[in-house]
């Protein structure tokens, strides 16, 4: 890892200054056989850094030894009863005091932990111990033993708050890396699923994990997310979103490419399909790619209701999109271009709210969707006793003064709240948000060229849509370029003893997911099958 | 990637920018036409009426409800304008002038046609509702009878927003001769049909002064001109002939001052057969159809088959009278192929009418016309013989 | 966009192909000459255009991944394939304007009348431009996400009008002999069926080389049954009137109305329309961005795209000046003067092909 750091150092940017210099030539040495030595570069290489603690014991046999750890990462107690204890008691075996053997049989007898590994390199030792690992360093040796130990406890699994399902597990990813892949690894028991380890950010030195199912996942899918990760270069990766956006295909959209998930079983199941999870040490928030149009409008609930019900609201979901990206602006378009186009009754009744509003439609269109986003950003960022009092004052001041008062008519008030509520019914949140955006520049046309304007900005979506890819797939796969077999879960929900095909976008080596013919019937198997 | 958003920025832009929003309109900026009608005034103008609601005082949102028990009496919420013109344009460019609002003739759902201007010909006036992209095709067209068009839309119809949606309904209801703008082009310019269209008359309300509007029966053009109206009887004939008679209600009597009964739900349809002598045409029509009785003010017990058969042949008989007057006005007083006879033999038998269709004003009041009509009662009601009488007076057999 | 070729699929050519067909020739009124026959002549048009069809689509299927400029270098040499690539950028891109001024022309009789016609052309070019410069894949899978709308929108909005149907409407067959019944069907083959020649610059893009004929023919008939429902339908409802009506499926829809809730839907229509002519002038400009780099040799079309766009948008303005100018040359110049395009061209480029095929294998031979 150190090669490749340096190497890449040599090609890119100086990204360090001179003074960190000094400091990486001291992680390029290796460890001596000197302990004093040792411990000077080692005080150097952490100097004012309060929490690092550097502790002189004595061993059984009365060497000198260093252990090194910060102090909170890992656990004290654990630290005295399994390594300061077992070296000062255990006396090591009388052969072993050469300078290679003492480490060795230190490793072997006096800490038998499957834990410890020997370092050779300061930057190992360095990196182990800002991980979470306690080192040890003895007098005359050129190695140093790292055991993990790690001391701060990660969040404990919850209930995923952005992803909250009636029916399903109820567990969600944490911001420890390991928590989430074991919760994938236990969902996915097989050896089949790999986990290829990266480590992103010069200084944050952030684990990231790439995870898929071996035979499944697509070869050249997996080949580019490797070769788009490992050409970032960065100072620091905090989130996935850090991730997401320096590997998408298309910066210039609105639309995400890459899904991200807080459930474990939403990862696994997508992990059958062929897609590619990557993880994010530090954040619940999992990536998975490659990303279409319909994952967006997609639940992982949909697979655990049954298939008319998923189904029916799949197609509901489909029809609170048109709802949530065109009702203002065929509102605006109707009433100030095609009045013909209202039914009489509609018209006479909108016309009598109108009547009185003193703005033209587009702007007061224009104003309650910004009074509306606004609502809900304060929602979302207010602590949750105080968010009620916003919904509160904004049911008040819109929904109901603001009509009274004239300043905005009724049926305005209607179309923004139906579109806010259909903006809700879409499951990913970032798909809503695009969604959302993407209505006031519909507004706008609409209210310059009426029914026109919104036709016209349909058509730059969706020649915008065709366009996009993610990671090689069409971002409106299945529906352009067609695929029959795989609208089947994107058009319905088809019962799960129908998809006996993974997805070919993603899965194209191994499509079958399970033999045909197990559509339930209490007489399935106990009767030879008709047809033969 | 940037030429791709360049594109994006200058089609928003573009759309922006260069529009100054000439077909932007508010609302509360048009002037909604309900209604038109147009008259023809004694010094030869066309003079046009036009039927405006007015937004504010439609009744259909909270604002107008304030006055709770308030009496709808003095409130109207439409204002009709009149002006007079040598053509429709002309006609609603000077309508123009008296409104604050651009006039928006999209939703008119019906035009009245005075009776003056139906006797005058409407051939000239028709161009317009052809060609204006606002007219809608589906507009609903009548004749005044006896009156003028803006007498009937100045009318006040209580139950309903003003009188052209109360002429709407009333046509949707119960006319069998719902008659649009379509309908209308295509028998003015057929050759071998006249047009017809309901008639609405306004009327006295039991006593006082105030009048609301009938439908009246069926106004019959020859060529372009009104050459007069079928009553309501008449309009029965007249559907049963054109197949459009439909869920009709009948009154019969039965022979013999043995009483009257009516028919509901009366569904008839035809059948042409055309025989040729020469010049004579020889038209049978076949009728058959059935009905439901809804009404029995004899002393006959229904459950009983043979009663039903009188029922019936009465029901026939009355219908027979009814198409009978119908041929008579059509044949004698009106000269006029109201059935659309001339079109079914361009359709049937192209080769003939291209013969005849020059003629067929002469050869169509001297052609014959038989009828045989058959009605199957099939329902009668929740009740066989008369709930009411005593069970001597019901005769059964 | 960059290193990998781009391609098209079957069901995009297909789908392309469908609504080259029927995108302006639902809304306008085709072969109105045969009144209430139009079904016949449909159904003529539909056999003469097979024909058109089979010999473009033999010739390219016969030399897959050329177009038909190149095939005519190929077989005649560069002079040859210069003219016919002269003649095929002249057509398209008359084609283009006329599809064009139709576009904007509609559009301002229905739905902006006051709206001045650059507002109307500027929006709709810049989107055309766009869609052209990213490539013919990406307009074919517009088309194939469109392509449903459109199906279903007519379907539709046929059977919401099935209450006005009067069957009688077509009545009489053959009133007026077989005369304006062939007439009509010379006009339908070349206006819409026979257009589909310029795709001679589109199907070089497909990936399954041999499937061309049984595409473009299966979109001809696709496209040729949609248009027989539309026009049957008119009939249908308006009567001896359709034939006199500017816009009759604009006028259909306004006549929809059921249970006096279900009307007022013409805004389907309009829609339709611009969904659909979209794909219509952006294959036309992008035919003639690609022959123009034929003849000049040029790599890519991309550099012709904005300066033809623009070019077409100013033919489009003086092509014609009033909407009976056009209805007369659809009617009476156009056949005349496409059919070369058409089947000329390629029937002697087919020919030609054939012959050098022939004395090839014979030269073999011996």
């Amino acid at each position: 890892m150190n090669r490749i750091r340096r190497g890449r150092k040599k090609g890119g940017a100086p990204l360090l200054d001179a003074r960190e210099l000094r400091l990486e030539d001291d992680l390029a040495q290796n460890l001596t056989e000197d302990l004093v030595k040792n411990h000077a570069l080692i005080q150097d290489i952490f100097r004012n850094c309060s929490d690092f603690v550097c502790h002189e014991i004595v061993s059984a046999d009365g060497r000198k030894m260093l252990t090194l750890y910060i102090e909170g990462l890992i656990n004290t107690e654990q630290l005295t009863q399994q390594v300061i204890g077992p070296l000062q008691q255990t006396p090591l075996p009388k052969h072993d005091t050469t300078a290679d053997g003492t480490i060795t049989s230190l490793q072997e007898s006096v800490l038998p932990n499957s834990s410890v590994k020997t370092v050779t390199d300061l930057t190992t030792l360095t990196q182990s111990v800002l991980s979470g690992h306690a080192a040890v360093l003895a007098e005359g040796a050129a190695q140093g033993l790292v055991v993990s130990l790690q001391g701060w406890k990660p969040r404990s699994i919850e209930d995923p708050q952005g992803e909250s399902y009636i029916r399903g597990p109820r567990e969600g990813f944490t911001e420890d890396i390991r928590t989430n892949a074991i919760l994938i690894r236990r969902k996915l028991q097989t050896n089949r699923l790999k986990v290829e380890s990266f480590t992103i950010g010069e200084l944050s030195n952030t684990k990231v994990e790439l995870l898929y199912v071996e035979g499944i996942a697509s070869e050249t899918i997996l080949a580019e997310v490797r070769r788009r990760l490992s050409r970032i270069q960065i100072d620091g990766i905090f989130e996935s979103g850090y991730i997401e956006e320096l590997i998408e295909d298309s910066p210039y959209t609105p639309f995400p490419q890459i899904q991200n998930t807080e459930r474990p079983d939403v990862t696994a199941a997508n992990l059958l399909e062929g897609k590619v999870a990557i993880l994010v040490d530090g954040t619940p928030f999992v990536l998975l790619l490659p990303y279409t149009f319909w994952s967006g409008l997609q639940s992982g609930e949909d697979y655990y209701e049954r298939f008319m019900i998923s189904t029916l609201i799949r197609w509901v979901r489909y029809l609170f999109l048109f709802i949530a990206l065109l009702f203002p602006s065929l509102y605006v378009a109707v009433t100030t271009f095609h009045q013909e186009m209202i039914p009489t009754n509609l018209l006479l009744s909108i016309s009598e709210a109108r009547e009185a509003s003193p703005f033209p439609a587009l702007v007061e269109a224009l104003i309650m969707e910004v009074t509306f986003e606004a609502l809900r950003e304060a929602g979302v960022r207010l602590p949750k006793q105080v968010g009620s009092a916003i919904s509160i004052v904004g049911a008040l001041v819109i929904g109901q003064a603001a009509v009274q008062a004239g300043i905005v008519s009724a049926p305005m008030v209607i179309i923004v709240s139906l579109t806010a509520i259909a903006s809700f019914t879409i499951p990913r949140f970032n798909f809503a948000v695009s969604i959302r955006i993407l209505r006031f520049p519909l507004i706008l046309l609409a209210g310059t060229l009426g029914l026109y304007g919104i036709t016209i900005g349909l058509i730059c979506m969706l020649i915008h849509l065709n366009s996009l890819r993610s990671f090689g797939v069409p971002y409106l796969y299945p529906v352009a370029p067609f695929s029959m077999r795989d609208l089947k879960d994107v058009l319905v929900r088809a019962p799960i003893w129908k998809m006996t095909l993974r997805p070919h976008s993603t899965a194209p080596e191994n499509e079958t997911r399970m033999p045909s013919g197990q559509m339930p019937s209490p007489d399935r198997g106990t009767k030879p099958d008709r047809k033969e | 990637m940037n030429i791709k958003s360049a594109f994006v920025t200058f089609t928003l832009l573009s759309g922006v920018l260069l529009s100054g929003c000439w077909d932007r309109e508010e609302i509360n900026d048009i002037a909604l036409s309900m209604g038109g009608g147009i008259d023809w005034t004694e010094d030869e103008k066309l003079l046009g009426t036009s039927l405006f609601a007015i937004p504010s005082k439609v009744g259909v949102g909270p604002s107008s409800g304030g006055g709770g028990g308030g009496e709808g009496g003095g409130k109207k919420n439409f204002f009709v304008q009149t002006s007079t013109g040598e053509n429709i344009n002309d006609v609603f460019q000077k309508q123009q002038t008296k409104l604050s609002r651009r006039v928006f003739t999209s939703h008119r759902r019906v035009l009245v046609l005075g009776d003056r201007l139906a006797k005058h010909g409407i051939k000239n006036i028709l161009d317009y509702y052809g060609r204006d992209p606002t007219t809608r095709l589906r507009t609903f067209v009548v004749v005044a009878k006896d009156s003028e068009a803006q007498e009937i839309l100045k009318l006040r119809y209580p139950i309903e927003r003003d009188p052209s949606e109360a002429i709407r309904e009333i046509e949707q209801l119960i006319s069998g001769t719902q008659v649009t703008i379509r309908d209308l082009m295509l028998s003015v310019s057929s050759e071998g049909a006249c047009p017809i269209m309901a008639a609405i008359e306004p009327v006295t309300v039991g006593g006082s002064k105030e009048k609301t509007l009938k439908l009246s029966g069926t106004a019959v053009f020859k060529d372009d001109k009104l050459a007069g109206y079928l009553d309501a009887k008449e309009t029965i004939g007249l559907q049963c002939l054109t197949n459009k008679l439909k869920n009709a209600s009948l009154m019969a009597t039965l022979p013999g001052k043995q009483g009257n009964l009516n028919v509901v739900g009366l569904d008839m349809k035809r059948k042409l057969k055309f025989t040729y002598q020469g010049d004579q045409v020889h038209i049978q029509v076949d009728l058959k159809g059935n009905g439901i009785i809804n009404e029995n003010n004899t002393n006959l017990d229904l459950s009983n088959p043979k009663n039903i058969q009188i029922m019936q042949n009465a029901v026939q008989k009355t219908l027979q009278k009814h198409i009978q007057q119908a041929i008579d006005k059509a044949q004698q007083d009106f000269q006029a192929d109201m059935f659309g006879f001339g079109d079914e033999i361009h359709r049937y038998d192209p080769k003939r009418w291209k013969a005849m269709k020059d003629r067929w004003d002469e050869i169509f009041p001297k052609s014959t016309i038989t009828c045989a009509i058959q009605v199957k009662i099939t329902r009668f009601g929740m009740s066989g013989p008369p709930l009411q009488l005593q069970e001597q007076e019901v005769k059964t057999q | 966009m960059g290193s990998h070729r781009e391609q098209i699929s079957t069901a995009g050519l297909w789908s392309l192909m469908l609504i080259f067909n029927v995108a302006s020739a639902i809304t306008v009124p085709i072969g109105a000459v045969a009144g209430q026959d139009v079904w016949i002549s449909i159904l003529l048009a539909l056999a003469a255009g097979s024909l058109i069809v089979w010999t473009y689509s033999r010739l390219l299927e016969s030399h897959p991944g050329k177009a038909i400029s190149e095939i005519a270098e190929g077989l005649l040499g560069n002079w040859a394939g210069r003219v016919v690539g002269l003649f095929y950028l002249w057509y398209s891109f008359h084609l283009g304007s006329l599809v064009l001024r139709d576009f904007v022309e509609f559009l301002s009789a229905v739905a902006l009348p006051r709206t001045p016609i650059p507002a109307i052309l500027f929006p709709i070019l810049a989107v055309v431009v766009w869609g052209v410069y990213l490539g013919v894949e990406v307009l074919s899978r517009y088309a194939q996400t469109i392509y449903l709308f459109v199906i279903f929108e007519v379907l539709v909005s046929s059977l919401l009008l099935f209450n006005q149907f009067d069957y009688r409407n077509l009545l009489p067959v053959l009133d007026k002999g077989w005369s304006p019944v062939l007439e009509g069907a010379i006009q339908i083959t070349t206006f819409p069926f026979g257009e589909t020649v310029i795709f001679a610059f589109i199907i070089p893009f497909l990936n399954q080389t041999d499937q061309v004929k049984k595409i473009s023919l299966r979109a001809l008939l696709t496209g040729g049954a949609l248009l027989l429902l539309v026009h049957v339908r008119n009939i249908l409802v308006f009567g001896g009137l359709t034939s006199k009506l500017t816009y009759p499926t604009f006028s259909v829809y306004q006549y929809i109305s059921l249970f006096d809730f279900l009307d007022r839907v013409e805004p389907l229509a309009i829609v339709t329309w611009i969904l659909a002519g979209y794909i219509e002038i952006s294959v036309c400009l992008f035919a003639c961005a690609m022959s123009l780099a034929h003849v000049t040799k040029s790599s890519g079309y991309r550099i012709y795209v904005i300066p033809l766009a623009l070019l077409m948008a100013q033919l489009s303005r003086f092509i014609y000046n009033n909407h009976a100018e056009l209805i007369e040359t659809a009617a009476n110049a156009w056949p005349w003067y496409s059919l070369p395009f058409q089947i000329g061209i390629p029937l002697m480029l087919l020919l030609v092909s054939v012959f050098h095929k022939r004395k090839r294998t014979r030269t073999k031979g011996e």
